[in-house]
């Protein structure tokens, strides 16, 4: 058994990920605030019921998950429109083998993700929880998530390949690498 | 949790646990992804195809990871969180403060109820039905009516309408008055029936109780009896298979007036109007009453 850590603790340690998962599934800065600090106010007042201490994470990519289908919910009954991707506030490039890559894409890309598939993906690439997890958390047969991870991730390579397709169009930005542009084909798939 | 794909391994099932793998999955593989691995190891094409795969979704995390939080958030939750601590005890003392009030109000209306109902006991099983009807009309009744009519007709057609006839027949007289309403409630396990009059003359009221005459026993009797009941000057008499009670707050006894008068020479008109209901009253009992106790 271990102890859950204390509040300041705990947002150090979870505040970027659980954000970036609900950017991921909101698509907009300002819902991802939010769901993200409404998931640690919903930590502060039931975090206590959790007896064990090394669940924390998973319930608290639950909990946001559950809040974001919530809120999905009662926007689906008072839908409005607040675009606003324009205003997100992400790194420009990534430095490294795929500099081609910048967060903003990597975002609105694995957004594009149709629902079922986008909850188990992003949280396949934020790279914290194993699949046996990534279940739990999403309240999901483990059978189902590896499918809908598998799946996802086909879907998004489509997405990618659409917006650098965009973006070689664009002569501002560089061309794609041959390899990633030729690989239109899944083996896995 | 079982493993979702059942042994042996094939070729679309290892894809399918090796591209679902995450990089917490390969830092520490289970069994079945080692296996998954090590059954992909073996069909060259696919396993370079996953090492490109796994390449590309290592590059995407990484982008993925360089996305941070709005500057500030850590600070907004924090701050949120801290204010949602600081309005707990606030909570708490309202929650604290309206169980005490509940607890006390809840206490209050027990008491009176034990109180009430043990009165209640009293007055059923020892008290007279003037005991009784007084009990009921000091400590019970929150003056309303079943039924409220102007005539006494009106309130006999009501008490048949509810299954109880005859129950309003105290004497000819009390069809002269004119009546407010009446109300139920149970002695003894009979319904008790007040009614009340307002007498014509200076608008007092006076209350009439009606019970079956088996309910008061063997001591019911048909002369009229006049008493004080706590703070109710009382009658009570017979009439058919009925007992009554008459319950004033003005003397029902016309000579206790003449005596007043006596000693109080020259006055008042109000003591005389009081008279009055005592003589209506009286009047009203005439056809029914034999005698007074």
């Amino acid at each position: 058994m271990v102890n859950p850590p204390d509040m300041e603790e705990l947002v150090d340690l979870h505040q970027a990920t659980l954000y970036r998962f609900a950017l991921g599934l909101t698509g907009s800065v300002h819902h991802a605030a939010d769901l993200t600090q409404q998931t640690f106010l919903l930590w502060a007042t039931k975090g206590h019921q959790l007896r064990d201490g090394t669940k924390v994470r998973s319930w608290l990519f639950t909990t946001l998950h559950r809040e974001f289908l919530r809120m999905r919910r009662h926007e689906v009954r008072h839908p409005h429109t607040d675009l606003e991707t324009a205003e997100m506030e992400l790194p420009a490039e990534e430095p490294e083998v795929w500099s081609r890559l910048d967060g903003r894409t990597v975002v609105e890309a694995l957004h594009s993700v149709e629902e079922p598939f986008r909850a188990p993906l992003l949280l396949f690439y934020l790279e914290e929880l194993p699949y046996r997890e990534i279940a739990e958390a999403l309240e999901v047969p483990i059978g189902t998530i590896m499918s809908r991870i598998s799946r996802g991730k086909t879907l998004l390579r489509q997405h990618l390949r659409d917006a650098m397709t965009e973006r070689d169009s664009d002569p501002k930005i560089l061309k794609l690498p041959p390899e990633h542009a030729q690989r239109r084909e899944d083996p896995m798939a | 949790m079982n493993p979702p794909l059942a042994s042996p391994m094939t070729l679309p099932g290892a894809r399918l646990i090796v591209s679902a793998a995450t990089t917490a999955d390969l830092a520490n593989p289970s069994e079945e992804l080692s296996a998954a691995l090590k059954y992909l190891r073996n069909h060259r094409d696919d396993w370079t195809a996953w090492q490109q795969e796994h390449q590309r979704d290592q590059a995407i995390a990484r982008t993925f990871g360089t996305v941070g939080p709005p500057p500030g958030l850590r600070d907004q939750i924090l701050a949120a969180q801290g204010a949602q601590h600081r309005a707990h005890p606030r909570r708490r003392f309202v929650l604290a403060w309206a169980a005490g009030l509940a607890l006390v109000a809840g206490s209050g209306i027990a008491t009176r109820w034990m109180l009430g109902r043990s009165e209640a006991l009293v007055a059923g099983r020892d008290a007279s039905l003037a005991a009784a009807a007084s009990h009921f009309l000091d400590r019970e009744w929150d003056h309303v009516f079943d039924h409220t009519a102007g005539t006494l007709d009106d309130l006999r057609q009501f008490l048949e309408r509810e299954g109880e006839p005859g129950a309003l027949d105290p004497g000819d007289g009390f069809d002269r008055l004119s009546t407010l309403g009446c109300r139920r409630f149970s002695w003894k396990g009979q319904v008790a029936v007040p009614v009340c009059f307002r007498t014509a003359g200076d608008g007092g009221i006076v209350h009439v109780i009606s019970v079956p005459r088996a309910a008061v026993g063997p001591e019911a009797r048909e002369a009229l009896n006049l008493f004080r009941e706590g703070r109710w000057h009382a009658a009570s008499w017979t009439r058919g298979g009925r007992a009554y009670v008459a319950l004033s707050s003005q003397p029902l006894d016309p000579g206790h007036w003449s005596r007043t008068r006596l000693s109080d020479q020259g006055v008042p008109t109000q003591r005389t109007s009081q008279r009055e209901t005592a003589s209506l009253v009286r009047e009203a009992l005439m056809g029914s009453a034999v005698q007074e106790g």
